[in-house]
């Protein structure tokens, strides 16, 4: 441990010092009558210098998975080999982890184990380790102070807190299997489709009578079956803009993990993609545990600076399967992006991008100039999203503190207009 | 004057000024002693009175510095420096008394 001196010694020794050297030089006992009481506490400290003082200390968190803005208690056990001592633990400050109560000093006599809480609010989402910090502790006269590291810290996992999604894009082709989503085609299904003359092969179950009444022929219910489809979100990592409180970083996270959920409820295969200083990838798959791995893989998203230009041919054809919806989130910011959606597209995969808002991140612009520079980039970003929109691809924009349902629902509604055009 | 910087130092949580301050008023006591204006009697009183109010101001300022007490602390701290004053204060009336004694008795 790591010992310094109270602050308080040096004056309290120089006005002994003082009292004494006064007495002396005026020959009057008073200068060194004042000066006895500070004498005292000096010895007391030359009396406690000998002392030795060691201390253990075991952080330990409540739990190890957490949601945004959900509030951990940690522990803190200190245990005193030597030395009576007055302990406070000071955790290390965590960027994305405030906290709301320190843990209070405690009086740890020598042999024993004392245990103190604290509460840490998660801000952010990411993997952070909660429990490093320091030691400090205070002898008995608090005249000398032991300062100790503690290293032991628990990986806490945050994850993002998702949205409540009341629907999600619906894919242009869909997958011949079981899912929630009610195909065009005719099949076995719940939803009532149409009714034509019954042909080999039909099932007895789906003749209508009444209808079979009325024409004097067997006629039969169609139905429309309900099957899923394959969902690939696209992550930009190229490029963050971060505000006071927010970056768009968070937001694609937020996104992400909001349509993953959202995916699986309803019985669609989901994969991802990661664009940035290099491609990463799950491939689609289904249930529970694909999106722990979904919401894992995205919680390492970190931005990725590279000069380098990505190429989607590095991209294997099983991640992308035919026929499957590409939701892309990214903040447009940077050229390589548009690029990579461009080549997507002309591969003929079904593509929606949702645009983080970059300008609606950042603060309000401070001076002039700020406000001339911001409105030239909101018109260079209107013009990049009308090229895109040109070449076919459904673009919405997302602002913070808006829902994730909006530019969804703006993007269905897209793309709804560009099949009717186009079919 | 002293009484004032005393009140800045604690509100500026300012130990440096503090610091001079108390050595300002401990020069302040011994010359009013020396001067007559208070008895010599007195002396371990405004030691004791001194060094109490310097206790209870590097306590302020480590309050406020670190993390919150919990009352076993508080109740110890405050304990520990009223025992400090009082056996300082008593440690110097006792000199006072001895060397009382020792004029006295003219050893």
């Amino acid at each position: 441990m790591t010992r310094f001196r109270s602050s308080r010694l040096v004056p309290y020794s120089l006005i002994v010092g003082g009292g004494i050297a006064l007495s002396l030089a005026l020959g009057r006992v008073e200068p060194g009558l004042i000066a006895t009481p500070f004498l005292v506490v000096v010895v007391v400290a030359a009396v406690l210098s000998h002392s030795r003082v060691h201390l253990e200390v075991r952080v330990s968190v409540d739990r190890t998975k957490a949601l945004e803005g959900d509030e951990l208690e940690f522990a803190v056990q200190v245990t005193s080999r030597m030395g009576t001592v007055e302990a406070a633990f000071l955790l290390d400050p965590l960027p994305g982890v405030d906290v709301v109560d320190q843990p209070p000093t405690v009086l740890v006599a020598a042999g024993t184990t004392v245990s103190t809480r604290g509460r840490v609010r998660c801000r952010r989402w990411g993997i952070h380790k909660i429990g490093a910090g320091r030691i400090v502790a205070r002898d008995i006269a608090s005249t000398f102070v032991y300062q100790q590291a503690a290293e032991s810290a628990t990986a806490v996992k945050v994850y993002p807190r998702p949205e409540r999604l009341r629907s999600l894009l619906r894919p242009h082709a869909l997958r011949p299997r079981f899912g929630s989503l009610v195909s065009r085609a005719a099949g076995a299904g719940l939803e009532f489709a149409d009714i034509r003359e019954f042909q080999p092969g039909d099932q007895r179950r789906h003749i209508n009578w009444k209808a079979t009444a009325r024409h004097r022929r067997i006629h039969v219910n169609l139905f429309h079956p309900e099957w899923s489809s394959d969902i690939v979100i696209l992550l930009d990592t190229f490029s963050d803009v971060a505000g006071d409180e927010v970056s768009s970083l968070d937001l694609t996270v937020r996104a992400a993990t909001s349509a993953a959920i959202a995916c699986i409820g309803r019985r669609d295969r989901i994969g991802l993609l990661v664009v940035g200083r290099e491609i990463n990838w799950l491939l689609p798959g289904l249930g529970t545990r694909q999106l722990y791995q979904i919401v894992d893989s995205v919680m390492q998203t970190r931005l990725a600076f590279t000069y380098s230009w990505p190429s989607t041919d590095a991209i294997p054809k099983r991640v992308i399967p035919a026929g499957a919806l590409v939701i892309a989130l990214t903040p447009l910011i940077d050229r390589r992006m548009p690029a990579i959606l461009g080549d997507l597209l002309s591969r003929g995969h079904d593509i929606a991008v949702v645009e983080i808002s970059a300008p609606a991140v950042l603060p309000p612009p401070s001076n002039q100039r700020e406000d001339l520079a911001r409105r030239l980039w909101v018109l260079h970003r209107e013009a990049q999203r009308h090229r895109l929109r040109q070449i076919g691809l459904a673009v919405s924009a997302w602002k913070p503190g808006q829902s994730f349902q909006m530019p969804l629902m703006e993007l269905q509604r897209f793309r709804r207009t560009s099949r009717r055009v186009n079919g | 004057m002293c009484v004032v910087v005393v009140l800045t130092a604690l509100l500026r949580a300012s130990s440096a000024l503090f610091t001079a301050a108390l050595g300002a008023l401990c020069l302040i006591a011994v010359i009013e002693i020396l001067q007559g204006s208070i008895p010599a009697l007195a002396a371990p009183l405004f030691g004791g009175a001194l060094l109490g109010l310097a206790e209870l101001s590097y306590w302020s300022f480590d309050l406020r510095m670190s993390v919150p007490q919990s009352s076993a602390t508080i109740r110890r701290r405050a304990g520990v420096i009223a025992s400090v004053v009082v056996v300082g204060a008593g440690t110097s009336a006792l000199l006072l008394a001895l060397l009382g004694l020792v004029g006295t008795l003219g050893i």
